[in-house]
């Protein structure tokens, strides 16, 4: 369980001083496919870095599993549960060939060759890279590259898995692949995930939705409660999955359907 | 006299090889042959590495081509015209170009450009402020500005605005939305739309097909370094078998479109944009006698 109690979080000092979040509190249980959803400067990549300890609440305090993320000695056992895959998927890859990415975590951890080796056969199994273990990881192609970040991450067997706008440089196919290998590795690994995102239709597809404006949570649940009331969400900047507008703008026109429509099938099927 | 137009843009046979001649070669470009016309919208899609950005950077002779030739107003970039001068004709915007924002204030950044033109201060300042102006950011509240302290959409504005002050006749964009939240994607493309009503020529490369169907009037589609698609809208996202061949996806209105006709509705699919489509479902349904 991850536990966010009234954390507020300032940039810079005095004058200058900006207060990225502001008294936010929640709770992440087990096994949760969670998306925090928010403008530019809403504070979402602030909060993710605050989930492994990156960043250290100014107020307040971030607790993994019962360990505060403050206690310096205990920092290494919180980035060991808590991974995280970042936005550029160049910036993360260090090796020269794909199974000496994944390699490098655990070998830093001090496990043992041959448990190392099993670990990379199944971390590139589970993100479907397996053919690529001996590749230049230059050669990949965007989505593939921050697959190979995904690995590297569950190589370290981590309980959590933090996703900081991991699919907002990739092209179309590779933030697909992104979001598929998410939803496999909460089925398959039982993995909790936390997609921190601007994207409304990319949120849709997670069990709960987590809104930031201004460094604080406006709204928390399911997809259909939140995206209720799309105009909440684009006051604060958010926008609205792109089926949901085609289907307001249908209201509009004096079609009847319900007001939770989030996805093209469901769309259809309601006009079916 | 014979009345004819010239397109702006020519490609004719046009390649680009990387580090041709050395085991590093790599060829982005084959066999384009393409014309941009004066007022057009165009959207340049296809997936990461298919040659969009390579390409639109011969449009204002940033890169040479190695094979075949950019023309612009009927004179061969390099040959007929130098560079520099289709350079204050088309304005290059770069992929996440308020990297590139520099100075102090939004009225220095954006003014940079036309001073370099050797242009009068007076001058300078009028362009600065009309620049602004037409990405919809006010003189008077953003001007006096540090560029550092606005949103990231904010920050795009004022790095197109830095391209407008040089006043070109054509714009072309990389990935002009990426990276924006909501609010900050539906402020540059009404900023393009407005432009272009105005008769300014757009290009724009992107990956968000819900943008391109709403806003293109034309879209090109490459892969590998060559153009499989360049229709409008509703032709290109017609064939939505080939473009999820290549990794692209259809916006959610053709979907729709696709999925009811599918499911025995008729109604054409070639609509894209959010109103047509609108327009589209409730004729279908009228026809239906259900609305």
């Amino acid at each position: 369980m991850i536990q966010l109690k009234n954390v507020t979080y300032h940039y810079g000092k005095d004058k200058k001083k900006i207060t990225a979040l502001d008294d936010v509190s929640l709770t992440i249980k087990e096994g949760e496919f969670v998306a925090v959803l928010g403008a530019n400067g809403s504070g979402k990549s602030t909060l993710a870095r605050h989930i492994n300890g990156l960043l250290i609440p100014s107020k307040g305090e971030v607790l993994v599993d019962g360990i505060s993320t403050a206690d310096r000695e205990e920092l290494w056992k919180v980035r060991s549960l808590v991974g995280i895959v970042f936005q550029n998927p160049d910036n993360q890859i260090i090796a020269t060939s794909v199974e000496d990415d994944v390699a490098f975590g655990p070998e830093n951890l001090g496990v043992e060759p041959d448990e190392i080796r099993s670990r990379i056969r199944e971390a590139l199994a589970a993100v479907d890279m397996a053919d690529y273990a001996k590749r230049e990881p230059h050669l990949l192609s965007g989505g593939q590259k921050q697959r190979v970040a995904v690995a590297a991450s569950l190589a370290m067997h981590p309980k959590y898995l933090v996703f900081d706008e991991a699919t907002s440089m990739l092209d179309p196919r590779g933030s697909a692949e992104i979001i598929a290998t998410i939803k496999k590795l909460k089925g398959d690994l039982g993995i909790t995930a936390i997609h921190i995102t601007h994207i409304a239709d990319e949120a849709v597809l997670a069990d709960r939705v987590i809104v930031l404006s201004g460094g604080a949570v406006v709204r928390d649940g399911p997809p259909h409660a939140i995206f209720s009331d799309i105009r909440a969400l684009m006051a604060v900047g958010v926008g609205a999955p792109r089926a949901r507008l085609i289907a307001e703008e249908l209201i509009r026109a004096g079609v009847k359907l319900p007001g939770t429509i989030l996805t093209v099938d469901e769309l259809v099927e309601a006009l079916c | 006299m014979l009345n004819f137009s010239i397109a702006l843009i020519e490609c004719i046979d046009l390649g680009f090889t990387y580090m041709p001649g050395t085991p590093l070669t790599s060829e982005a470009l084959k066999n384009i042959n393409l014309s941009v016309e004066e007022g057009e919208f165009i959207a340049f899609i296809g997936p990461t590495g298919s040659g969009k950005s390579t390409l639109i950077q011969h449009f204002n002779g940033l890169l040479t081509p190695t094979e075949g030739k950019a023309v612009f107003k009927g004179k061969q970039i390099g040959v007929n015209i130098h560079p520099y001068e289709v350079r204050r004709e088309v304005g290059l915007v770069f992929q996440f170009p308020e990297s590139q924002l520099f100075e102090e204030t939004v009225a220095e950044d954006v003014s940079f450009g036309p001073r370099n033109l050797g242009l009068s201060g007076e001058e300078v300042s009028e362009r600065a402020e009309e620049a602004l102006e037409l990405v919809g950011l006010s003189y008077d509240r953003f001007a006096g500005r540090s560029p550092f302290e606005l949103s990231g959409g904010e920050q795009r504005l004022v790095a197109i605005a830095g391209v407008l002050a040089m006043k070109p006749r054509m714009l072309v964009l990389d990935e002009p939305t990426s990276g924006l939240d909501a609010r900050g994607k539906a402020r540059v493309m009404r900023c393009l739309t407005e432009l272009n009503r105005d008769g300014m020529t757009i290009v724009f490369v992107s990956h968000d097909m819900d943008e391109v169907a709403e806003f293109a009037h034309r879209v090109v589609v490459l892969d590998k370094g060559r153009i499989v698609f360049d229709g409008d809208p509703g032709t290109v996202f017609s064939q939505a078998g080939v473009l999820k061949n290549i990794g692209l996806n259809i916006p959610a209105t053709t979907e729709l479109l696709v999925k009811l006709s599918g499911r025995g509705f008729d109604l054409d699919t070639g609509a894209v944009s959010l109103r047509e489509t609108v327009n589209l479902v409730c004729n279908a349904l009228k026809g239906e006698q259900r609305l």
